[in-house]
């Protein structure tokens, strides 16, 4: 098996997430695939488990040119994706989800569940897992649904392999055990494309690495010629001797405790982050900006949203006192604020006007109504054709998320958490909305942004009194503040 | 011997068959001639429309979605069948066909514009469901079309054997179809496509055909109600079935099966319709005076729902909040 990709190209929309991508993978190699958000990494997994169409390019395996339309036909192919998105059914059984793909039959129609769950218990063993074979998918804990996921794929015989983030939930035992499995399969020659965002997993089971960034392929190595640090400086273009000084002075400093006479707005000590079990501290002040970063899925949606009340229960010191955020509702009326990044998901009313919806929060909730939506639009420069009371859906993106802005600031919280809120907006709408939150900083309010474009948060970042926080795996790797706030930094501290 | 004790505590269709349960012992106590063989007879006789609905109903709802059409449908078949059997000269066998023919096509009707042309399910059928029931009223305003033949009147209310009624018989067809099929591998894809639609798309299962499967089956399901009703009252009903889409959907929740779907088997739907029809009895044996019927058959099946709700509530509370973890020793 080999597996050759010549300059993919994949455009969703104006987004490229694939600019120019080639790999080429030989037989019985272990290849990881390296890089930050946005880099491209999954969209080419994608691509080459037939999960999306590309645009442009050539895929090869056995130096025969492949086009799969589907998932179910690039299985036919024997290409196996396991992706972090899940595809198992919480109502069936373990048995019943690892040979979802692949039931076997008797005399030509009965389903053959001795012989299913013989299969599915073979494929458990190696994975030592046998105990769970019969228990329903949705009592088993996070780490134990990624080893289903990845016991079904190898029950569909994979020769091309394609894990992307499995590892992210599983513990180390776990991952030793994927990894003596991985092996196996590498000795029958298949061809494994292995995503991780943690470091030594990447040096502990893979033969090669190859980097990408925006979308292109940057350079392979194998492995016994690179090191963590060459990686990490390859990516950002931070000198290695520059990471390797880090490295040593990590240890003494912590700078989150300066003495700063602003009141403290929000204290959070040790506060459990549901999901990953960590525990998180950190406080925001009257003025303050904290741009949360780090790879996308760790911890930094989860972490605001359990602050707003979304989910599970959250206590922490607000304004000096004692608070505990069991509903959104709640923390609205306590003057918080939440910005989504999923329009039409969370934020706006689709079959509502623009007055209503820029009223909802202030009318409704809060308390404070507001008494002409006009002059509202106008301070955030909504662009309504003067119509207000035309449907939300009638403006662009940018323009319906202005007035879920609107609708929040008019409430005048006091602190404001955003949760991507730029995602899909196009660069002007972009721009007034950084704005209207550094006005929001200078009148003495805390905000707390989530945003999955590092770049973004370099350039917001850049007031007074703004940090940047890092998470991975749910735990804080890093805070940086001033000068220190780069890209290159938020990349070398995303990965574990 | 434990194990099979829990497996059975948290067998989805165990509501449904207590409140069933109750209902009978309830009846055994206050009326000593209720235990008779030939009263058990009747009772599941007219019970077998509502039985074949339920099944229709269970099907839907399996797979994610829901079919409220059925009874209207039930209606539309008894009414070309008792018109058929008046005013024309057919073989009553071509003219069961007929019904049989005219149940999967109104179902095939639902299946495509849920499954084709992805219609909400709830929309869909209820949109099909004043189609089928202006049909009947169109082709008999008033009840009426006595020309049902003989033969099916006397097998209709049959007993075989001296121990199987015909009842059994008309409500074999469809559980029968359902359990064989349910034996093949199509099932994981049946309750998969009811768990995640998604992730069933993503697998290969074959999402399309199997909803509507679904909705052919319950659409031969009212068929094969509509021939048991025209064989018990003997003439067409153009809302005799009204009562029962709605009446099936109570008695498939009542009987375990998931709202979301994919949860659930045909054992609980059936007891939950038992016990639904065992409620109307239970009122008339009570000696409830009539203008206080409805409100009593109404407030029992209030009942009754939420108890299994409240059941299947504590199971899942159970289920997402275990006790921390004891060593076991044995």
């Amino acid at each position: 098996m080999s597996l050759r990709c010549q300059s993919l190209k994949k455009h969703y929309g104006s987004v490229i997430a694939l600019e120019d991508a080639s790999i080429s993978v030989e037989n019985g190699e272990i290849r990881a695939l390296f890089g930050g958000n946005g880099s491209g990494k999954s969209t080419l997994a994608k691509a080459v488990g037939g999960i999306i169409n590309r645009n442009a390019g050539v895929i090869e395996i056995d130096d025969k040119e492949v086009d799969f339309a589907s998932p179910t036909e690039a299985k036919a192919g024997g290409v196996v994706v396991a992706s972090q998105e899940l595809s198992l059914f919480h109502n069936l059984s373990v048995a019943e989800n690892i040979m979802a793909c692949s039931l076997p039959k008797r005399s030509g129609f009965r389903l053959d569940r001795k012989a299913m769950r013989h299969r599915a218990l073979d494929v458990l063993a190696r994975l030592k897992l046998p105990q769970i074979i019969d228990k329903p998918m949705r009592d088993l804990p996070p780490n134990q649904r990624y080893m289903v996921e990845f016991a079904k794929t190898l029950v569909q015989e994979p020769k091309i392999l394609i894990l992307d983030e499995i590892t992210s939930a599983l513990y180390k035992e776990d991952v030793q055990i994927i990894k003596h499995v991985m092996h196996e399969l590498k000795e029958t020659g298949c061809v494994i494309l292995f995503i991780s965002h943690r470091m030594h997993e990447l040096f502990d089971i893979c033969d090669s690495v190859t980097i990408m960034k925006n979308g292109v392929t940057l350079a392979t190595h194998r492995i016994e010629d690179t090191t963590s640090n060459k990686l990490l400086s390859q990516m950002t273009g931070i000198p290695i001797e520059e990471l390797e000084a880090r490295e040593q002075s990590a240890a003494e400093a912590e700078p989150d405790d300066v003495q700063d006479d602003r009141k403290a707005l929000l204290e959070i000590k040790d506060m459990e982050l549901k999901g990953f079990g960590t525990k998180i501290s950190f406080t925001v002040r009257e003025g303050d900006f904290v741009g949360l970063a780090g790879l996308q899925g760790h911890g930094q949606s989860d972490l605001i949203r359990q602050i707003y009340g979304l989910g599970s229960r959250a206590a922490y010191k607000y304004d000096g006192e004692l608070f505990v955020a069991t509903s959104a509702q709640k923390s609205a009326k306590h003057n918080m604020a939440f910005l989504s990044g999923d329009r039409t998901g969370e934020s706006i009313y689709p079959d509502r006007t623009i007055t209503e919806n820029v009223k909802s929060a202030a009318n409704l909730i809060v308390g404070k109504p507001i008494r002409s939506a006009k002059d509202v639009l106008d301070r955030f420069g909504v662009k309504y054709n003067g119509l207000p009371n035309q449907k939300i859906t009638s403006l662009s993106g940018g323009n319906q998320q202005k007035v879920v802005v609107a609708r929040w600031i008019a409430t005048e919280p006091r602190l404001l958490l955003a949760d991507d809120p730029t995602k899909g907006i196009d660069m002007q709408a972009r721009y007034d909305l950084h704005q209207t939150l550094v006005d929001l900083v200078e009148k003495g309010s805390g905000v707390i942004m989530v945003s999955s474009d590092d770049e973004e948060l370099v350039e917001i970042c850049s007031m007074p009194n703004a940090r940047v926080i890092i998470l991975c795996e749910g735990r804080i790797t890093k805070v940086l503040t001033g000068a220190d706030i780069t890209t290159e930094n938020i990349i070398a501290y995303s990965f574990a | 011997m434990l194990a099979t004790i829990k497996k059975l505590l948290k067998w989805t269709s165990l509501p449904a068959i207590v409140l069933f349960v109750l209902l009978l012992v309830y009846n055994a106590v206050i009326n000593p001639g209720f235990m008779k063989q030939s009263t058990f007879y009747t009772f599941l006789l007219t019970s077998t429309p509502t039985l074949c609905v339920v099944m229709g109903v269970f099907a839907s709802k399996i797979v994610g979605g829901i079919d409220i059409s059925l009874g209207s449908l039930l209606s539309l078949i008894n009414v070309t069948l008792a018109w058929m059997f008046t005013n024309t000269d057919l073989p009553t066998a071509l003219v069961l066909a007929i019904g049989v023919l005219m149940g999967m096509t109104g179902g095939l009707i639902n299946g495509i514009s849920i499954g084709v042309l992805r219609v909400n399910p709830l929309l869909a059928t209820f949109a099909s469901s004043s189609v089928y029931g202006g049909l009947a009223l169109w082709i008999m305003p008033n009840p009426g079309g006595f020309g049902v033949p003989q033969s099916l009147i006397r097998f209709t209310n049959r007993i075989h054997f001296g121990f199987i009624p015909s009842a059994l018989i008309y409500l074999m067809i469809p559980l029968a179809l359902w359990l064989i099929y349910a034996l093949s591998v199509r099932v994981v894809a049946v309750y998969g496509i009811g768990g995640n639609e998604q992730c069933a798309y993503i697998s290969g299962m074959p999402v399309m055909r199997i909803k509507m499967l679904a909705h052919i089956f319950g659409g031969l399901c009212a068929a094969v109600g509509a021939i048991a009703v025209t064989g018990l009252i003997a003439s067409g009903d153009p809302t005799i079935g009204n009562e029962f889409s709605l009446k099936a959907v109570t008695a498939v929740v009542i009987g375990g099966v998931a709202l979301s779907g994919g949860e659930g088997d045909i054992w609980g739907a059936l007891f939950g319709g038992l016990f639904l029809t065992m409620i109307l009895i239970t009122i008339v044996s009570s000696k409830v005076p009539t203008f206080a019927q409805n409100f009593a058959n109404a407030t029992i099946l209030f009942v009754g729902l939420l108890l299994a709700v409240l059941i299947k509530l504590v199971s899942e509370y159970k289920r997402t909040h275990p006790r921390k973890e004891v060593k076991n020793y044995d």
